[in-house]
């Protein structure tokens, strides 16, 4: 993904280890139902760590931007676990029970056909696939999206409209989601 | 798909999107001309934004994002 500036590997390693672990704490909570969403870890990941860094405006655009790479990676790491996929070398070991407990096999084959649909997405509209990952991964709103990555909201508005259309599609088509039930 | 491709599909796909339903498929025929390919997938979006998500990820996990500019935190 193109970033405003490239975060150090050490900021993504500390949010992986941060969000992981605050994913694994609400899993042991939440026994039934789907409470757990991206926005809730990222904004939780922020809380914690903004006030150690005294995040100024850079910063917090350097730390969203990293978060929600890295929410996409784990949510990766658990889809493949989840399904038994081989993983390529360097790929995170995450424990079995916890990929089933955070993603059903549904989700899984979505997270992984979404994931290469955004690899062909930020090849061809890397602009665009900085939206999505702020919108999908952190939750941020339009404003604070275009705040963030510093151009207007109308053209974060048509970047999201046409790029989540667009994944909609990819990820239905690949997966044959227009016939499964609901 | 290249840049290009990508900047002029979402131009007509945008555009589209504003005019009333019924007038849709006369503004496609007009602004695609020969180019089914674009046209094709530019109904395939039209679709997918309209209906809504079909994607699990978009009424979970991915938290509330459900409508059509909605943010899970408003600004």
């Amino acid at each position: 993904m193109t970033l405003p500036d490239r975060p150090a590997d050490e900021m993504v390693t500390r949010l992986y280890d941060q969000l992981r672990s605050l994913a694994r704490a609400h899993l042991r909570r939440e026994r039934t139902g789907h409470t757990l969403d991206t926005t809730g870890l990222v904004n939780e990941a922020y809380l914690r760590l903004a006030p150690q860094a005294g995040l100024g405006e850079l910063d917090r655009a350097r730390f969203f931007a990293a978060a929600s790479v890295t929410m996409r990676r784990i949510l990766v790491d658990y889809a493949r676990r989840r399904n038994r996929v081989k993983r390529g070398a360097g790929g995170v070991a995450v424990p079995l029970e916890e990929a089933d407990a955070m993603l059903s096999e549904a989700e899984a084959d979505e997270v992984l056909a979404l994931d290469e649909a955004l690899d062909r997405l930020e090849a061809v509209n890397p602009r665009g696939a900085a939206v999505v990952h702020h919108r999908f991964f952190a939750g941020l709103s339009l404003e604070e999206t275009a705040e963030l990555l510093d151009v207007s909201v109308k053209t974060v508005q048509r970047d999201w409209l046409t790029a989540r259309a667009w994944l909609r599609k990819e990820v239905a088509r690949d997966l044959g989601l227009m016939s499964r039930d609901p | 798909m290249d840049p290009e491709r990508w900047n002029r599909m979402s131009s007509v796909f945008i555009t589209a999107r504003e005019r009333p339903s019924g007038e849709r498929a006369a503004f496609l025929t007009e602004i695609c001309g020969d180019d089914q390919a674009l046209r094709q997938e530019v109904e395939s979006m039209l679709a997918a934004d309209s209906v809504g998500s079909e994607m699990r990820l978009e009424r979970g996990i991915l938290g509330a994002l459900e409508g059509p500019l909605s943010g899970a935190r408003r600004g």
